[in-house]
């Protein structure tokens, strides 16, 4: 799959944002990232903000950043945001079964929906 | 029938075959099973027929560590804390018995088939249904949760009435010819013969200053798992360290159940699969039951984790508002969980549900959580009850673990998410909890006596005619099952064993 410039711009203005190398493997074409994959990302991003702001230790989004890129690395080259969901769905399904969880509020998340949840914010701030 | 002990003459002398101190649940179902057995039973009470205050008052006691009510934890009339109990039945669990590498103290010398031909039995007594605490059984009146990944269990009590021993058996005792049950009679030492290896007589006095022998030639100790304790302590004339506690372990090990209201609470995108028996009381052929959730055996011994038993509150709606400041709900970030769940239209009237979670979660045996005796008496001259306990961080650690264990359950099951309510850092001491007011393990069983006070038969190591009943003989606090119908499931294997002459 080619990438467009559109998809550059956009990966590149996120990964700035969080200080990152890696480009979307994904084709935005929501004009988002992975976090395409959230019902309300105007939610998962006040659920960002409280994470950045009391998770302990602090939530990190150039490393929220990185783990969902390395989960993203593995779908197949091409994958649609359609498709997106299902996959985050059994990733956050895997965090939950081996314990990988993130506290905030005393809520419990698992890992991977905690960095979208952060990227969602990162997102939002970029935007704003 | 029923003697006055005040009506007594002051000096006398009373004699029996058994003579059992307390007539509480033990002691009245002992006393009920031995009916017709050839044996004439005195059944010792402190109390009367009603609650007296100054009768109550012999309860008061010190404590140190964990701030404990002793005076009001338990009760000191005929029927015992039977009177004020909330009627939760579940029997012991199969690996509650077994010795546990992660539990130090653990392993009792009985087993669960030990106690299952007397359940079924404990549970006429308790005016409970069938004697079925099987998954089967559940899935007659809903669908449990089942929850992924073989780390949490749904179970289910039942409900006694509650069955107010002192009342609903008071004319059985009253009507037979074999028992006298003494009232006002409170017990204030039992008396070793010289070589401490049996019994020779009780002392026993009133509030009103009489005071009477009573001699049998089998005594039964069932006084509460506090009381049972501070007797024997108490009764030092001819064993100078207290009766039974040679080996110095009378009093320790003291467990009670903490018991959290609110420790939870989680939000579901699916309330039809919360079958209704989880949040209210439903009826079971004949039964009252209730749902519950609990870790398997197979996970805490994979994890080392105590037990937890997670209820439920019934459910509330959540009504989706998108938007709307995490502030301004009931619950920090509830709106926005919501959304991780599923997709719902904007002001969305039943977008989900809300349902909290109590718990009551196990102690660890713990030999410095102990009664001694206090420097001051009561209102008998007997010295007062001296409870200095514990709550360890490995039994808060346990707690918190089994609570993340629970939320990433629900993650898995994908439709609920779970927040802790409980801080993080709590601390026994500062923590909103209350008590369930079961006191155990200070007279604990072991088959060795230098590791618990009563044999697997409940005769006190080293003494040839006493035995002790109640919870104060368990060696672990099975997670947090309440003690009522075990301890009716052991009284009835005593008298069984007394009544076929091997005891």
């Amino acid at each position: 799959m080619a990438w467009s410039r559109r998809d550059i711009l956009i990966g590149a203005g996120l990964s700035a944002a969080l200080g990152g190398a890696v480009l979307w493997r994904l084709t935005p074409d929501e004009g988002r990232g992975p976090t395409v994959a959230l019902v309300d990302r105007a939610a998962a991003a006040r659920i960002g903000e409280r994470l950045m702001a009391t998770a302990v230790p602090p939530a990190d989004g150039n490393a929220a950043k990185a783990r969902i890129d390395a989960l993203i690395a593995t779908l197949p080259e091409g994958t649609r945001p359609a498709e997106l969901r299902p996959a985050v769905a059994d990733w956050v399904t895997a965090d939950f079964e081996d314990g990988r969880m993130v506290q905030v509020d005393g809520w419990y998340l698992a890992r991977t929906e905690a960095d979208l949840a952060i990227l969602a914010a990162v997102e939002a701030r970029v935007a704003a | 029938m029923f003697v006055d002990a005040r009506q007594l003459d002051d000096g006398g002398t009373m004699a029996a075959d058994v003579a059992i101190i307390g007539a509480g649940a033990f002691g009245i179902t002992l006393a009920r099973a031995l009916r017709g057995s050839g044996r004439q039973v005195v059944l010792i009470e402190s109390g009367g027929l009603e609650f007296e205050d100054d009768t109550q008052a012999l309860y008061e006691g010190v404590t140190q560590g964990i701030d404990y009510n002793l005076d009001t934890a338990r009760l000191r009339y005929f029927g015992g804390s039977t009177n004020h109990w909330g009627g939760w039945c579940r029997p012991i669990e199969a690996h509650d018995f077994e010795q546990k590498d992660w539990v130090p103290h653990s392993g009792w010398p009985v087993r669960r088939e030990d106690l299952d031909p007397y359940y079924p039995r404990a549970h006429e007594l308790c005016e409970l249904g069938a004697f079925d605490y099987s998954p089967e059984n559940l899935t007659r009146i809903g669908a449990p949760l089942g929850l992924p990944g073989g780390r949490i269990a749904d179970g289910f009590f039942q409900y006694s009435p509650p069955t107010r021993f002192g009342e609903r058996y008071r004319d059985d005792i009253a009507d037979a010819q074999d028992i006298r049950c003494l009232l006002h009679a409170n017990v204030t030492e039992i008396v070793a013969a010289h070589d401490t290896g049996s019994i020779e007589r009780l002392d026993v006095a009133t509030l009103t200053g009489k005071h009477i022998t009573v001699t049998a030639k089998t005594y039964v100790l069932s006084a509460g798992g506090i009381e049972n304790a501070r007797l024997l302590l108490a009764s030092r004339s001819v064993a100078t360290a207290g009766l039974a506690n040679q080996n110095d372990l009378v009093g320790r090990y003291f467990m009670e159940h903490p018991i959290f209201g609110p420790i939870a609470s989680w939000i579901c995108d699916a309330p039809e699969l919360i079958a209704p028996f989880y949040g209210t009381y439903t009826a079971l052929d004949g039964a009252v039951a209730r749902g519950c959730l609990f870790m398997t055996p197979e996970h805490m011994a994979r994890e080392g984790r105590l037990n937890t038993i997670f209820t439920f509150t019934p459910s509330d709606e959540i009504r989706y508002l998108p938007g709307r400041p995490a502030e301004d709900g009931p619950i920090p970030l509830e709106t926005e969980m919501l959304t991780l769940l599923r997709d719902v239209e904007p002001g969305a009237e039943h977008a989900g549900v809300r349902v909290y979670m109590g718990c009551g979660t196990e102690q660890a045996p713990n030999p410095d959580s102990r009664i001694t005796l206090a420097d001051t008496v009561d209102a008998l001259g007997m010295p007062r009850t001296h409870l200095s306990w514990q709550l360890t961080e490995g039994d808060r650690e346990s707690l918190m673990a089994n609570i993340a264990t629970l939320a990433a359950a629900m993650g898995a099951w994908g439709h609920a998410r779970l927040r802790r309510i409980v801080p993080a850092d709590f601390t026994w001491n500062d923590v909103e909890m209350f008590w369930a007011h079961h006191h155990m393990g200070t007279t604990r069983m072991a088959s060795d006596p230098k590791q618990g006070v009563v044999d697997a038969n409940l005769k006190v190591h080293g003494i040839a005619n006493l035995y002790i009943g109640g919870s104060s003989v368990w060696t672990t606090g099975c997670g947090a099952t309440n003690p009522t119908l075990s301890i009716v499931a052991f009284a009835l294997r005593l008298a069984d064993r007394m009544r076929a002459g091997e005891a």
